[in-house]
């Protein structure tokens, strides 16, 4: 499934970025990258959603969590 | 012997890295852009034990790769300009993601102090640092600090000046036996074909390209003989690909966090600390789900009302000051019967009264800058941007867009400065093109004086109607660009939500005076320029009345007041008034009361003479969307570095506004409105 659909609280593992390099290596400089585990902080199924990571927050826009698959 | 040395300061944003800047070199900063780009380029200088130090302020950002400009201007700055020292400042609190731009910085071959910030925060976090262990593994000096109380700068300092001289480095992290021995097959090939300039370490090369770092491969490009290295580095990358099932970078980066895993279960203690920090609970507050928007609402309206509280008493004091200035000097030179009677229209009409339009704008501009960098350093402006972006995506726009286009409401000027906020240049341009929209303070005047001689009793309504209508041209405007000038480059929203924190007051008010002071030198000169060129305008030929209908800007009115005679206002007065609203917008009441020659009192009953309601909501209309007043002109000039975007705007806003002040007159006719 994407980020997208994650629900709060929920602690997910990052399978795959299917984006652009701009946008992967933007990810990866906050700490999001494949590979890693992230905690949903906030998701309203619509507008952005904010994962907790490396002990920090992150806010993604709709259209990026699409491109993230998590499990 | 004073001994000159370049100590550049890089970290991610929110770390505390102004606080240092401002801590080291005090007062004696200068602000300005980096060449050719927007980025603004601080520099400081300060003497430490004969030594003079210069403080180069490097854009925050969370990585070295080059895909912003901000991030370019940095690496650029640190592999090309070679700095004595780079200070690298890092949150205590969050070491792990803050590590990695040091990681990439000691790659790069810097001669790199770490600087632990925030130390006093983290340990009440419960979190134990070891810095020598830190130091130990990075191979570059830690040193503890805490920039807000100026403690460890000395010993900083003591540490910059002891690391004289580059030295080289061994290598930091392996890649794995595969990744490596590509690493080092690069190397090899790039020292035998190429010469590279002599500050580029041809491993970290070899590294880029095999990143596929565009701007590397753009450099080597430009190198001769250097196609073979290109053509390699593609071959490899794209064996890499096929042997781990993921991009070089993707390896990169996990070999990069792997290291400093490592040293963060060595070197730091973290006790487990399950509670609700403050953050998290205003966070509960300002960004629920629907009590989010009317609270960021209610705290721009704060914004604002403070802003033009707390400033109007200084535009009038300024504005008295000016007037009697003006009188007294006028006075003056009337009574110095040595001179012509024009130099006395000069001062007075063109330099005085330029000088003050000039600095009537400032203690606002001054108190806007001020609450937006409050709102910046304590956190909120990220929050903002979370809760508008819902609503600005769906018409293609960035949530942080929405901050520069309120403060429209208050003055363009700064609004166009606050795009600055956004970090790709194709949203500042964006934003920069619709904020003309948002109707500024010094419209209003326009609209009381119209919208009060004709429609009195739904004022307030109809006022506020206006400020929807601006809104709603900007947005659709703001979704035309999109489809059209800018398609498919929308930049992605990823952003950190960075704690709150308490500004720093010094901080603020620095940051605040630069700001203000930047309005008054850029802009200032150019609206003082045109002020010149309108008083001439207006006073020529020789002799004539000043902005009277025989002056050249009268004729000039003359001239083209039928363009306007489809909206319903085809007189020379109106269109001089607009021409005078270039100038600064409200400028416009007050030349009607010079060109129908009355007093303020009067000038409602001279509207009703002059233009009937319907022309009258035309004209409103006309004022709201037309040209915005020079300084916003000059200020997008001056953050886009081209003429092409301030001419564009010009021309957009005067077809806008026309179409739109001609549909709403002759629409009005065809439905028997007079």
């Amino acid at each position: 499934m994407s980020l997208a659909m994650a629900e709060c609280g929920k602690k997910v593992l990052i399978k795959e970025i299917a984006s652009g390099v701009c946008l992967r290596k933007r990810l990866s400089d906050l700490g999001i990258y494949e590979g890693v585990k992230v905690e949903v902080v906030r998701n309203d199924f619509s507008g952005p959603v904010i994962v907790s990571v490396l002990d920090s927050k992150v806010i993604l826009g709709r259209g990026e969590v699409h491109k993230i698959m998590v499990e | 012997m004073d001994k000159k040395l370049t100590m550049a300061l890089a970290g991610n944003p929110n770390v505390g890295k102004s606080t240092l800047f401002n801590a080291l070199t005090g007062s004696r900063q200068h602000v300005g852009n980096w060449p050719g780009k927007t980025v603004e380029k601080k520099e400081g200088t300060l003497k430490y034990k004969g030594h003079k130090i210069n403080v180069v302020d490097l854009p925050g950002t969370y990585s070295l790769t080059a895909y912003s400009i901000e991030e370019l201007v940095a690496r650029d700055f640190v592999v090309d300009k070679c700095p004595d020292v780079v200070v690298h400042i890092v949150d205590a609190t969050n070491l792990e993601r803050n590590l990695y731009l040091a990681v990439q910085l000691i790659e790069m071959g810097a001669n790199v102090i770490v600087a632990l910030n925030m130390v006093e925060l983290a340990k009440k976090a419960k979190i134990t640092i070891d810095e020598k262990k830190i130091a130990h593994f990075l191979g570059v000096p830690v040193v503890k600090i805490e920039a807000n109380k100026k403690t460890g700068t000395g010993k900083l300092l003591d540490k910059a000046l002891s690391l004289t001289g580059r030295k080289k480095k061994k290598s930091l992290i392996t890649y794995g036996t595969e990744l490596e021995e590509h690493i080092a097959k690069l190397e090899e090939l790039i020292k035998k074909t190429i010469k590279l300039p002599e500050n580029y370490d041809p491993k970290w090369i070899a590294l880029k390209l095999l990143e596929n770092d565009n701007e590397i491969i753009n450099k080597i490009n430009a190198i001769e003989n250097s196609k073979i290295i290109i053509e390699e580095a593609a071959k490899n990358r794209k064996h890499l690909h096929d042997v781990f099932g993921e991009d070089v970078d993707t390896s990169v980066a996990d070999a990069r966090y792997g290291f400093i895993g490592g040293l963060m279960k060595e070197a730091v203690v973290k006790k487990e600390v399950n509670r609700l920090s403050a953050s998290e609970n205003i966070d509960r507050v300002v960004m629920h789900r629907a009590l989010g928007i009317p609270i960021f609402f209610a705290l721009m309206w704060v914004m604002f009302n403070v802003t033009f509280a707390f400033g109007a008493p200084f535009m009038d004091l300024i504005d008295v000051g000016f007037g009697q200035l003006a009188e007294s000097t006028g006075t003056f030179i009337e009574n110095a019967t040595l001179l012509p009677a024009w130099v006395g229209s000069l001062v007075v009409d063109g330099i005085i009264n330029g000088i003050g339009s000039v600095l009537i704008f400032v203690p606002n501009i001054f108190l806007l800058f001020m609450m937006i960098a409050i709102m910046e350093a304590s956190g909120y402006m990220a929050r903002a941007a979370f809760i508008m972006d819902k609503v600005m995506h769906r018409v293609g726009l960035h949530g942080k867009s929405f901050i520069p286009m309120i403060i429209g409401f208050g003055c363009n000027v700064p609004a166009i400065m606050a795009t600055r906020n956004l970090e790709s240049e194709k949203d500042r341009i964006l934003t920069m093109l619709i904020n003309p929209f948002m109707s500024c303070s010094a419209r209003l005047p326009v609209y009381v004086l119209f919208v009060g001689a004709f429609f009195s009793a739904y004022q307030g309504t109809i006022i506020f109607l206006i400020y929807l209508f601006g809104i709603f041209v900007a947005l659709l405007s703001g979704m035309l660009f999109k489809k059209t000038l800018f398609r498919g480059l929308s930049s992605p929203l990823v952003m950190e939500l960075p704690p709150y924190r308490w500004p720093a007051v010094k901080g603020i008010l620095i940051h605040t005076c630069e700001r203000s002071w930047l309005f008054v030198k850029k802009a200032g000169t150019i609206i003082f320029a045109i002020v010149i060129v309108i008083w001439v305008l207006a006073s020529m030929p020789w002799g004539v009345e000043y902005a009277s209908e025989e002056s050249v800007i009268g004729q000039m009115g003359g001239f083209i007041a039928p363009v306007f005679g489809p909206c319903g206002f085809g007189e020379w007065q109106p269109a001089v008034a607009l021409m005078f609203g270039f100038a600064a917008k409200e400028v416009v009441v007050g030349t009607f009361g010079t060109l129908y020659d009355v007093e303020d009192e009067g000038l409602g009953a001279l509207i009703h003479s002059h233009f009937t309601p319907l022309s009258a909501a035309a004209f409103v209309v006309m004022v709201l969307l037309y040209v915005p007043c020079m300084a916003v002109v000059a200020a997008i000039r001056r953050e886009t570095n081209s003429w092409k975007w301030p001419l564009f705007v010009v021309v957009y806003t005067s077809v806008v506004a026309w179409v739109c002040a001609v549909v709403v007159y002759q629409g009005g006719l065809l439905l028997g409105v007079a």
